[in-house]
């Protein structure tokens, strides 16, 4: 199957800001799908509310958009009730970790056969770009314009915390790695989480002084690097796979 | 409503060839910019907000992977 297959064309051009991190990372996962060349009837996609949950509405294939942080309990309910299916969430961090992320433990735990695209920008972007739990300390948002006094939340320890998992970080600007990964959650059966590092250039970069979305992409070339094997945590600017499968 | 099974979509808006491998959709640029500065040969550029090549393509596809929006299509080398 071809990538164009997976999308809808009557509603491109899509509502994201130039040079935004989500049309990449969308793109991305179409190219994955079409790869592993699933059909549209056996695919569902869920999101959440944000401006990556708009993602849901551009698959062509069946998909919910859920309410703020709901988007893992909605795709749950969907594989207990069609374990056929293949189940994609796409969702912000904001969404998934932010207001969701009692949900994401316990899917977590339940290791329920999920894959989870989460976009990381690190703040809550469509509505301003307020600090979110994902921001790094001492970046300077909306409400926080003397930096962020809090550490990020820990995602990785999330999910690595229960016996079996997979998790992946990937970033916007490493794409090959990102389709495989990509390709490589929704194969697994069980919990997939994929934490993609990306950016928000209108509601965060500018506020840093970044002029355009290429900038921020750079940010990602020089802030991290791959980490060969699945061996051990990922460190700080290490992108690579975690998983445990007994 | 469509009939069951039906796809439910148009094909893409018609590009415009700007090079023998790439083709450029005006309705989908945002004019990001990101497919000229990704570029590793510098081939792309803006004249009057229309994309033009200057004929050094290699098509390594990074354009085209990067891109946001849909709006660039380069054919893949054949093998």
């Amino acid at each position: 199957m071809d990538y164009k297959d997976y999308i809808k064309w009557e509603r491109m051009p899509t509502t994201w800001c130039p040079g935004c991190a989500i049309g990449t990372i969308f793109k991305q996962t179409a190219f994955a799908l079409a790869d592993l060349g699933l059909p549209a009837e056996e695919l569902t996609v869920v999101s959440g509310i944000g401006c990556s949950g708009r993602a849901a509405g551009y698959f062509n294939v069946d998909s919910v958009h859920a309410t703020h942080g709901r988007a893992i309990p909605v795709a749950e309910g969907i594989k207990r009730a069609n374990p056929r299916l293949k189940v994609i969430v796409f969702s912000g961090d904001g969404d998934l970790v932010g207001i969701g992320g009692n949900h994401l433990l316990h899917a977590g735990r339940r290791d329920i056969d999920l894959a989870v695209i989460c976009v990381n920008n690190g703040i809550y972007g469509m509505t301003g770009g307020q600090m979110a739990p994902t921001t790094p300390a001492g970046e300077k948002t909306l409400t926080s314009p003397h930096g962020s006094a809090y550490a990020p939340l820990n995602i990785q320890g999330i999910i690595t915390s229960n016996r079996r998992h997979w998790f992946a970080r990937a970033s916007t600007f490493h794409v090959a790695h990102l389709q495989r990964v990509i390709r490589e959650a929704v194969e697994r059966p069980g919990f997939a989480f994929v934490e993609v590092m990306a950016f928000c250039i209108e509601n965060f970069g500018r506020r840093l002084g970044f002029k355009s979305g290429h900038e921020m992409l750079t940010t990602l070339k020089t802030g991290y690097k791959l980490r060969p094997g699945t061996e051990g945590l990922l460190g700080d600017g290490e992108l690579g796979v975690v998983k445990h499968d007994s | 409503m469509d009939p069951p099974g039906h796809r439910g979509t148009e094909m893409p808006k018609p590009s415009k060839p700007i090079d023998a491998h790439i083709a450029w959709t005006a309705d989908y640029c945002k004019h990001c910019s990101t497919c000229i500065t990704i570029c590793p040969v510098k081939n792309l550029e803006f004249k009057d907000d229309e994309m033009t090549s200057l004929g050094k393509c290699t098509q390594c596809l990074l354009c085209m992977k990067y891109c946001p929006d849909f709006a660039i299509e380069v054919e893949a080398k054949k093998k």
